[in-house]
């Protein structure tokens, strides 16, 4: 599959290439000012002119890094997050791309204690603090796109921290809220192809669901976050007490 | 009281300037050429950060009403990053009220719109993504998220066709049959001076009226479609329009 990788030459942008590219022809892309001596990576700023439209080109799917991307100010951030965000799904959704993957974080649900069921269902809390409000508008901006069609987006809320590994390097973390690289690399696998209406209400509608938010975090046993999106929509670990 | 406008020489601008301008002190903003005014003015620009914490020093509330449509970079600086840097400015200052408007899609876009009656302020938002009510949502949910943490108060006033009443045949001298049915496909409008009133209404109500911090509104005047609701306006601002546009959906 022939995919966008945006905010490539970030740090956590380069973790995500490395679990893609074993399995995908990655196109990486990064912002002016972050993609300079880069020689693999192409130049764009996201704006609202043709060079988005010619990023997207022949692309299968993109996978957008919706949070944990490049450190910038506040305003940025936000123009990063909202702005640009727009802009790509409105080149990707003129160009016919048909899988659309932001990667936000489960931190938007971090308020909760620790105690409650927390699953896909529940409503988000987002503090003012800017790289988590950025986070929060991504979504916002993809959910409006998926409200009215044209291109299923897949939510992907990740655990954190980030670990190299497998599942128990996961465990052995401390995190109960923690992702493996090799789950997350298997959730993002299963995101570019599953059917975003599996499970859905409107499963069975003439427009069935083109968002969907799906919570990922490595299936421990003491999991913080409730796993039920990753079961029924992208089918993972049915067999690890995930359902 | 003290109150910074924002976008304060656009449209709606001189309306709310007219209505709040006997009772109060204002400070008047925007980035376009300076109105003919007693008040005080200064020209900023929203999508700069300390431009707006600069305007906002020694004010007890703020009135957002910037605004731009068609160009889509600048819609995000104004629409949507216009409004962090209101909110920043809120709480660097301690200003407890904010009103902020926009045009009643940024809450009940196309989703709604098409399918729905009785629409009313407290639905869930859904924008879709036309430019204009993309980037007010966006600029919305910011304020939202703004009040869960700080001690502010968020009003939002949402409008969408503003007439004068004199140019549709409501007023003095005035025909309405050129803009008989201009009112059908979106059955929302209000008069100018209607929409200055709801807003001193806004600015003068007392914050602890607020059932939450974050309260909406449907500003238009008395309509007979029945497509959207304008009670809240009514009842929790005190809110009365005193002109009814008849000759929008009335034959005779």
């Amino acid at each position: 599959m022939r995919l966008l990788l945006t905010s490539a030459t970030s740090d956590f942008g380069r973790s995500v290439a490395g679990l893609l590219a074993p399995d995908n022809d990655l196109v990486l892309t990064d912002l002016s000012e972050h993609a300079k001596g880069h020689e693999h990576v192409i130049t764009c700023d996201l704006g609202d002119d043709d060079s988005t439209d010619r990023l997207v080109d022949g692309i299968d799917g993109i996978v957008h890094i919706g949070y944990g991307g490049h450190f910038a100010s506040a305003s940025d951030l936000l123009d990063q997050h909202t702005r640009c965000t727009y802009n790509l799904l409105t080149a990707a959704r003129s160009a016919g791309v048909p899988r659309f993957i932001n990667l936000s974080t489960l931190k938007l649900l971090s308020d909760y204690p620790e105690n409650l069921t927390v699953t896909e269902n529940w409503r988000s809390t987002p503090s003012v603090e800017p790289v988590i409000l950025s986070a929060h508008l991504s979504e916002y901006v993809c959910r409006e796109f998926g409200r009215e069609g044209g291109i299923k987006i897949a939510n992907l809320r990740l655990g954190f921290p980030l670990v190299d590994g497998d599942t128990a390097a996961a465990v052995a973390s401390g995190s109960t809220a923690a992702l493996a690289g090799d789950d997350l690399r298997t959730a993002l696998n299963a995101a570019l192809i599953a059917d975003l209406a599996a499970g859905a209400q409107s499963a069975g509608s003439p427009h069935p669901a083109s968002f969907r938010t799906i919570h990922v975090q490595s299936p421990i046993p003491n999991r913080r976050f409730l796993l039920k999106g990753a079961a029924s929509i992208l089918g993972l670990w049915k067999g690890q007490g995930v359902a | 009281m003290n109150i910074l406008i924002l976008g304060g020489n656009g449209m709606l601008g001189p309306w709310v300037v007219d209505a709040l301008g006997d009772r109060h002190r204002l400070r008047i903003t925007d980035i376009g050429e300076p109105p003919e005014t007693t008040h005080e003015w200064r020209q900023i620009d929203v999508s700069n950060v300390d431009d707006v914490v600069d305007s906002a020093e020694g004010m007890d509330a703020i009135v957002n009403l910037s605004v731009l449509r068609p160009h889509r970079r600048v819609a995000f600086d104004v629409n949507t990053r216009g409004n962090y840097n209101m909110m920043v400015a809120a709480v660097t200052h301690g200003i407890q009220r904010v009103i902020n408007t926009g045009p009643h899609f940024q809450l009940a876009g196309p989703g709604y719109e098409d399918w729905d009656f009785d629409l009313n302020p407290d639905m869930p938002p859904q924008p879709g993504t036309r430019l204009y009510a993309h980037t007010k949502a966006l600029g919305q949910e910011i304020d939202r998220v703004f009040t869960t943490t700080h001690d502010i108060y968020l009003q939002t006033l949402l409008f969408y066709h503003l007439y004068d009443p004199a140019d549709i045949g409501n007023g003095p001298g005035g025909s309405g049959l050129e803009s008989l049915g201009r009112d059908m496909m979106v059955p929302y409008s209000i008069a100018w001076q209607d929409a200055g009133s709801a807003i001193r209404c806004a600015v003068e109500l007392p914050l602890e009226r607020l059932p939450t911090r974050v309260e909406t509104y449907m500003l238009f005047t008395d309509l007979p479609h029945g497509k959207f609701s304008n009670t809240k306006a009514r009842g929790q601002l005190g809110w009365q329009p005193q002109y009814h546009l008849e000759s929008l959906w009335n034959k005779s």
